[in-house]
């Protein structure tokens, strides 16, 4: 039964070479979408987690009720204190205080809204890795009235390296102060809602500046796991509860921000899109099946009438779509797997794109990588072969009901 | 038609009471608030749930269209200076060494974390230029008997369109005032006490303001040292002055 099988195939070659390249095609589709989705979801995660929320943020439970206005006033007082509390848990590698506010920055008559951070210069290294991304100066100094801007920001408001920068803004409580900050390095995370819209400045003086001295509005924590970050989240929270009843509250990246809802969607989405590439590549395989059955009736109702079982006639026509699909699913997993290599080392240019559609507040980069990753080339593999098998399935069956003596007849 | 009645009853009885109309009143109270020149020392108290904060200032009128303010206390605010000139305020900040137009939004921002904001400040001219008064009646606030009266602007741009305002019968001073968003939303409340007389005129040296839609907040400006006499020098009132 096998050979005559693997007869049918190099019987007619371009019949089988078609339904090959097909699955390939569709088989290595999948496999670099797949691992280009994958790319795009870890950058995603990975820039939430480093640039917004740390594996645990904690946070006044005021605050989160209005976030999105930056409430400098329900803030963490004497936070060094609360990291003592935070410090208890042994998962704990790293707790920082940050604080995240509004300016409103002009230059030269550009006005501009824009998000300050007061940051830790010195633990920033663990956390957003500014060290690395300053593409012209260098990091900002402790207790220095210095600022990183992004790169973007830069050109929109027309700044450059050695510039100093009056920023004006309210204090935590309402009255308006001001800072003159020396420009002494530009950023660029690669990330269009952080270069545009971001500057850093130390902790120290942002505290100055906003009359929070001892306080910060956010404490970004950092564990061992970062996929046990809600156990130690809960682990955390109790501890504070404990010391500070009432009033703040730990939040895993896993489940704070809006964005990780999104993301899900997202996944979900990329998903389905997946699976319909490969449903769709399963039509050409069935379509193709369903021709050689009907190019071979003739064939098929010989065998018959010479006495072949129904079971083995559509035996015969699966073992021929088996075999086709796995050797395309091979050849197709391979390129696939060249395509995401390719697309992994490389990337997929965006700037040209985010460019014209102006700031999106979503933590995307500028370049997509894929995720090379031979669990996603095999798992290509595998659906590959399981499609084409399962649209053998109902040609096989059509053969199998075939009438002997109809086939006969038919030219 | 029965409540028709009524309220045709009630009108001519309160016209009928009152022998003063609101406007008279209002024009009483003006004249008690407003100064040809002033010196003045201030201390501002906010409290802030439990926090309370205290600022010191010095400040400089004429007329009504002109006056300058300087912070002497906490060393934070030291050297912050505000200039006001008709409907214009500048800010100086010494800490960048620059003045800051105070317009737009921002007027109606908090002034100095208090309750007051920039437009609570800049409000110089008459009440019965924006608003229309009318007597609503009479009562007693801290044993003193009131006129109430009922403002309701006449012209647009105003921030609160509606205000109550209760003044004292003998001295003609406002001892409470309650300001009302065009919605009717109650914004601000602010008491007057400890009125003091300079020569013919009654002036409240204790005013707090509580601003409602902050929580648990109010703020308490004291009168320290008035002196309606005072020769102010011009100089103060120019952008000028500021950066000095």
């Amino acid at each position: 039964m096998f050979k005559i099988a693997l007869r049918n195939i190099f019987r007619n070659k371009r019949r089988s070479i078609l339904t090959g390249l097909s699955i390939s095609v569709a088989v290595m589709i999948a496999v670099y979408l797949w691992s280009l989705i994958s790319g795009i979801m870890d950058d995603m995660f990975d820039n939430m987690i480093r640039l917004n929320v740390g594996h645990v943020r904690i946070l006044n439970k005021d605050y989160i009720k209005r976030e999105r206005m930056l409430p400098l006033e329900a803030n963490i007082p004497n936070y060094l204190e609360a990291e003592k509390v935070i410090a208890e848990d042994p998962d704990v590698t790293l707790s920082v205080g940050r604080i995240k506010f509004g300016v409103l920055l002009e230059n030269e008559g550009n006005n501009k809204p824009v998000f300050g951070t007061g940051i830790v210069p010195a633990a920033e290294s663990r956390i957003s890795n500014l060290d690395k991304k300053i593409v012209e100066g260098r990091m900002i100094e402790d207790d220095q009235e210095e600022m990183n801007i992004g790169v973007n920001m830069a050109q929109d408001l027309g700044l450059k390296l050695g510039d100093t920068l009056t920023v004006v803004t309210q204090t935590a409580y309402g009255s308006i102060t001001a800072m003159n900050l020396k420009i002494v390095g530009i950023f660029s995370f690669g990330v269009q809602s952080i270069d545009k819209t971001t500057f850093y400045m130390p902790l120290s003086k942002a505290q100055q500046l906003l009359d929070l001295s001892n306080s910060v509005t956010e404490i970004f924590v950092y564990v061992k796991d970062k996929n046990k970050a809600p156990q130690a989240a809960r682990t955390i929270q109790a501890a504070l509860e404990k010391a500070y009843p009432g009033q703040y509250t730990a939040q895993a990246w896993q489940d704070q921000d809006i964005l990780y809802f999104y993301m899900t969607i997202a996944r979900n989405v990329y998903g389905g899109l997946y699976f319909l590439v490969l449903f769709l590549a399963s039509f050409t395989i069935l379509n193709t099946m369903f021709m050689s059955v009907l190019e071979r009736t003739k064939e098929i109702g010989m065998m018959k009438s010479l006495g072949m079982k129904n079971r083995q006639v559509m035996g015969v026509v699966l073992l021929e779509a088996l075999l086709i699909g796995t050797i395309a699913s091979f050849i197709g997993a391979i390129w696939g797997a060249g395509v995401s290599y390719y697309l992994a080392v490389v990337g997929i240019d965006f700037t040209a794109t985010f460019e014209k559609m102006g700031t999106l507040n979503f933590p995307l980069s500028y370049v997509y990588r894929a995720i090379f990753s031979w669990g996603i080339i095999f798992f290509g593999f595998c659906m590959g072969v399981l499609f084409s098998l399962l649209a053998a399935i109902p040609p096989a069956i059509r053969a199998a009901q075939m009438e002997p003596t109809e086939a006969l007849r038919e030219i | 038609m029965r409540s028709k009645f009524c309220i045709i009853s009630i009108m001519l009885l309160t016209s009928c009471a009152f022998a003063i109309t609101g406007e008279e009143i209002i024009n009483h109270v003006d004249d008690n608030l407003t100064f040809n020149s002033g010196a003045f020392e201030n201390r501002m108290t906010i409290h802030v749930g439990k926090e309370v904060r205290t600022k010191d200032f010095i400040s400089y009128s004429k007329g009504r269209d002109a006056s300058f303010a300087e912070f002497t206390d906490p060393p934070r605010d030291k050297g912050v200076k505000y200039l006001k000139i008709e409907d214009n305020m500048w800010m100086y900040l010494p800490s960048v060494d620059k003045i800051i137009k105070i317009s737009g939004a921002m007027l109606r921002q908090s002034m100095m974390g208090s309750d007051f904001s920039y437009e609570d400040a800049l409000e110089s001219s008459k009440l019965l230029d924006k608003y229309t008064a009318t007597l609503v009646g009479e009562e007693t606030i801290d044993k003193s008997p009131c006129y109430v009266l009922d403002l309701t602007a006449k012209v647009k741009d105003v921030t609160y369109y509606q205000r109550k305002i209760w003044v004292d019968k003998a001295t003609f001073v406002p001892l409470k005032e309650e300001l009302f968003a065009l919605s009717g939303k109650k914004l601000k409340v602010m008491t007057m006490g400890d009125v003091k007389r300079f020569g013919s005129r009654y002036y409240p040296t204790r005013v707090t303001i509580s601003n409602l839609l902050r929580k648990d907040s109010m703020t308490e400006l004291i009168t320290i040292k008035a002196d309606f006499n005072a020769r102010v020098p011009a100089k103060y009132f120019t952008q000028a002055a500021l950066t000095k």
